[in-house]
């Protein structure tokens, strides 16, 4: 699954650890959701989507989504 | 919020993934001396080193959820490593038991028929599904 982890990420300056310690989850955690190596769980994503403020379906890009 | 020094920190969890390198070594190092001996003792740290990296691997609750998901991987590959000797065993005893009772309905030597005695070296097979364990974790956090 495609998401824009990596922009959000830059946005607000964060590295890979810093944000991994905001979702209580290792750095190579968030290096494999932002390579699409790793599908987080319903639980993490809405974590993500809190802490950016935005919704899930902003952040992480269903391909299924129109079909 | 005061500070709770039992949950686990980034570096915690990260360590985790670390640990799946130094497991992955000593496993494959506790696997070739099956094949190449070693000396006593170096078998004997081989595997302290193997079983404890891989108990706290199993059952540590202190990673992340992407651990818990190579974990699983890792989980089904150690199976398939018990498995699969078991399943070529059970095949090769099935052609076993065809020749004998073949022999004895040919010769009607009853004494032929002394059962099926399948020996799967126990340590090799633990030493292989050690390895595979982590084999399959590497396998799929470095699969693109």
């Amino acid at each position: 699954m495609k998401n824009n982890l990596k922009v959000l990420r830059a946005m607000r300056d964060w590295s890979q650890a810093e944000l991994a310690g905001h979702l209580d989850v290792s750095r190579q955690a968030i290096n494999a959701i932002e390579t699409g190596k790793y599908d987080p769980s319903l639980p993490l994503a809405f974590k993500i989507a809190r802490l950016f403020e935005q919704n899930i379906e902003e952040i992480f890009d269903d391909e299924f989504a129109g079909g | 919020m005061p500070y709770n020094p039992i949950v686990p920190t980034e570096e915690d969890r990260s360590f985790a993934h670390f640990l799946k390198y130094i497991g992955f070594l000593a496993s494959f190092f506790f696997l070739t001396s099956y094949f190449f001996p070693v000396s006593a003792g170096t078998e004997k740290i081989l595997m302290a080193m193997t079983s404890s990296i891989l108990l706290t691997s199993i059952f540590s609750s202190r990673f992340d959820e992407h651990y818990y998901n190579l974990r699983n991987e890792g989980c089904k590959w150690a199976m398939a490593a018990i498995i699969v000797p078991l399943l070529i065993s059970a095949l090769l005893s099935v052609g076993s038991l065809s020749d004998k009772l073949g022999l004895m309905l040919a010769t009607t030597n009853n004494s032929e028929i002394n059962g099926i005695t399948l020996i799967i070296d126990a340590v090799l097979m633990a030493k292989m599904a050690c390895f595979a364990f982590y084999a399959g974790v590497i396998f799929k956090s470095l699969r693109p």
